[in-house]
């Protein structure tokens, strides 16, 4: 049987646990290239928009001359700009569906309003308030007054 | 029984120029079995400070300042004290004290025109 050695054994431990991290970075690395496909969390009539799809093949040729550097830069800067104008066209479309929205609101709360003012209209609506005020009753002749107050006292 | 429409029927009839709204509050007002109506036709007929709606106040037993309730005849009795023309009660009273009525009725009316007296 082999013998051993303490420190034969501790290099391939080490090995193992080398080998091991790897993987784990690796594994991690996959993960977060996944979750940054979509960093801006942004849909575009219900496609989820990622940065790849802002990238112009005449952009491209266009900065073939510029030095690789500042190229990179300028087709960062115009990826974000795309981001940012869809997001403000997001934006503008849930501002305009809730405009929409409220819009329908109102007329709905019109509609019924005049229904209702249909509905009274058809009813003989009793202005009980005018009828017996003061300055109105001062005017009635004394018999429609003595009438009412002979009504009104034997339904008491 | 619409105690707000009643209220404004008696005040009406109070402040109506036709003579004919006196002899109205006199049958249904003064005769009505509730205080409150009874209180309310004498307060109407008083403001009137006409000879007949006083008399009606003043001379008749049972009405106005002779009501049986106390409530009522206190009510008479304070609209008669608030009213700026006192000189037709005061005649009235005066000649209820001198008539040759009920001396319960002679009574209330000399108290009344003493107190009358006093607050002028």
């Amino acid at each position: 049987m082999q013998k051993i050695s303490p420190l034969r054994s501790s290099i391939e431990a080490f090995n193992k646990f080398k080998a091991t991290r790897a993987n784990k970075a690796q594994t991690a690395q996959n993960a977060g290239q996944a979750a940054s496909t979509n960093p801006f969390g942004i849909a575009f009539k219900g496609t989820v928009i990622q940065m790849d799809v802002f990238e112009k093949k005449s952009q491209n040729e266009e900065t073939k001359q510029v030095s690789p550097s500042l190229k990179e830069k300028l087709a960062q800067a115009g990826k974000l700009l795309s981001s940012a104008r869809v997001a403000t066209i997001n934006k503008f479309s849930t501002l305009k569906a809730n405009a929409v929205a409220f819009g329908n609101k109102i007329k709905e709360n019109s509609i019924n309003a005049i229904n209702k003012v249909r509905e009274f209209g058809n009813q003989k609506v009793d202005f009980d308030f005018f009828k017996y005020n003061v300055s109105n009753l001062v005017n009635q002749p004394i018999g429609s007054l003595e009438s009412m107050l002979a009504a009104e006292l034997q339904g008491a | 029984m619409n105690n707000r429409k009643v209220k404004n029927i008696i005040e009406a009839l109070g402040r109506h120029k036709d003579a004919d709204s006196i002899r109205v509050l006199n049958e249904l007002g003064t005769n009505c079995p509730i205080d409150e109506i009874r209180e309310m036709t004498s307060k109407a007929l008083i403001r009137k400070n006409t000879k007949e709606a006083l008399e009606i106040m003043i001379v008749n037993k049972g009405k106005g300042i002779n009501d049986l309730s106390a409530r009522v005849a206190m009510c008479a009795i304070n609209e008669l004290l608030a009213l700026k023309d006192k000189q037709e009660a005061l005649e009235i009273l005066e000649n209820t004290i001198n008539s040759e009525t009920e001396k319960e009725v002679q009574d209330t009316a000399r108290s009344v025109k003493a107190l009358m007296s006093f607050s002028a």
